[in-house]
This record gives structure tokens, C-alpha cells and sequence, in this order.
């Protein structure tokens, strides 16, 4: 797995979460539309990352736990703000992204090692 | 402090070519049009382009330039990827003057940071090409 490129995602990432309003206008589905074409495009070229998996994970982990609804609805549902929900789902693609990079460590260091 | 218009005439030429072109729409063409009049007012005026700074580590500029309404919500300024103002030299002072400064404040130019706080984020916004009216 192309580790560095996935290192450079986070960072784009982290960019784009904390400066949204450059990529997107202001409305969930825009936020939900985009991050969908961040996640499709990546996994298109890393299918290995397996990111779904990973993301569902982790929106269980910080309590947005359904198998039949989209995260933002229960954010809507449990009252979040439109900007709540926007930075939640931005939050949420990177600490997955984050998870990726973490989870491809180890053949770094193996690279590292064999060098 | 701004760079106010005394001249009756010219302010309500620039009103009414603001009122013409609201923020969002023809931003070259306004600047060109206020460069023209103040320019042959006499005043010291560039056009200038604005854009976003490269995303860190990339050769992409983000498309999005969005800006502070009147009651302080955000909306798409530029969605072209690139906006176009009026700077004003008076004094040994830069003066920026554009729709969105006179959304906010009517016919007055205003400082350089001042004009960029209309921004959502000031701390992006490169000043990427100057073109002097002559």
C-alpha cells in the first residue's frame, strides 16, 4: 500500500475539515456528497484500505450506531446543527483516514527495515 | 479607517455600478468598470485578483472563496476559484473596494486587513496577479 499517499490524504484531509467552506457550500448532503467522492476515488485506487468497514466502526464507537440509517439522520435525529453534523461527518472520514494510515504502519517500518 | 468619496457624482456612479453587479456575479467586470471611473478621477487604482493559497502539499488551489453576508452567514463569493477587486493607492495606503465592501460598508475603500475579515478565511486568500489601470 502506497503509505506515503495515504499520509498525504490525511493531511488534505485534515485541510478540508478545517476549512470546509472551500471545497463545499454549507448544507450536509453538499459535505456528504463530497466526502463520498473523497472515499470513492481512494478506494478505487487503495481498495485494500478498506474503509467502510472502518468508518462504520468508528461512528458505532462515538455512538452513531445503525445499520439502516445514514450518520448524518441520527445526528440530525439527536439534534445536532446543520454545522454540528457537517463537522461531526468531516471529523468522522478523518479519524477513519487516520485509522487507515495507522493501520499501514507496519509495512512501513517493514520497508524501513529491509532498506 | 477608510478611504471615504466626497464627490456626489462619483459616489452614485459607484452605487449604482455596485447595485448592477452583487457580489457573486461579474466580478471582473465590475472591477474594471470602478477601476475605469476612479481612474479617470484621478485616483491611483490596480485590479487585482484574489484566490485561495495551494492546499498544503498539493498544486491545488481549493475552487471555493466564500465571504461574510451582512448578518454574518457565509456564502460563496467566488465558486470560479478566483475574485477580482479594486485596490486604491490614497496616502501611501492600500484601499480595496468591491461589492463586498459595499455590501458591507456602501462607497468607501477599505484597509488591507479590514477587507480581508470579509472573508470566511482571511488567512487563505493570495493576492495572485496586480494589473495596473492606466
Amino acid at each position: 500500500m502506497a503509505s506515503q499517499s495515504l499520509k498525504n490524504a490525511l493531511v488534505t484531509l485534515d485541510y478540508i475539515r478545517k476549512h470546509p467552506l472551500m471545497f463545499m457550500s454549507a448544507d450536509v448532503p453538499a459535505v456528504q456528497n463530497f466526502m463520498t467522492g473523497f472515499q470513492m476515488a481512494w478506494s478505487l485506487a487503495y481498495p485494500e484500505t478498506n474503509f467502510s468497514d472502518k468508518f462504520q466502526q468508528l461512528a458505532t464507537d462515538r455512538g452513531w450506531n445503525s445499520t439502516t440509517k445514514p450518520v448524518w439522520l441520527l445526528m440530525q435525529e439527536q439534534g445536532l446543527s446543520a454545522d454540528a453534523i457537517i463537522q461531526e461527518l468531516l471529523d468522522l472520514h478523518y479519524e477513519t483516514w487516520k485509522q487507515v494510515v495507522q493501520s499501514s504502519e507496519p509495512e512501513i517500518l517493514h520497508v524501513s527495515n529491509g532498506a | 479607517m477608510t478611504l471615504v468619496f466626497k464627490d456626489e457624482a462619483l459616489l452614485k456612479g459607484l452605487a449604482a455600478l455596485f447595485e448592477a453587479y452583487p457580489p457573486g456575479n461579474l466580478c471582473d467586470i465590475l472591477a474594471l468598470k470602478v477601476s475605469q471611473i476612479l481612474d479617470a478621477e484621478g485616483y491611483e487604482v490596480a485590479i487585482i485578483t484574489l484566490e485561495n493559497r495551494f492546499v498544503p502539499g498539493t498544486l491545488i488551489r481549493p475552487p471555493y472563496i466564500p465571504a461574510w453576508s451582512l448578518n454574518r452567514v457565509s456564502f460563496l463569493l467566488a465558486q470560479t476559484g478566483f475574485h477580482v477587486t479594486v485596490r486604491i493607492r490614497s496616502d501611501n495606503q492600500m484601499y480595496y473596494l468591491d461589492s463586498l465592501v459595499f455590501l458591507h460598508h456602501g462607497v468607501e475603500a477599505l484597509m488591507e486587513q479590514d477587507y480581508l475579515n470579509l472573508f470566511v478565511y482571511p488567512a487563505e486568500i493570495e493576492m495572485t496577479k496586480v494589473q495596473q489601470v492606466e
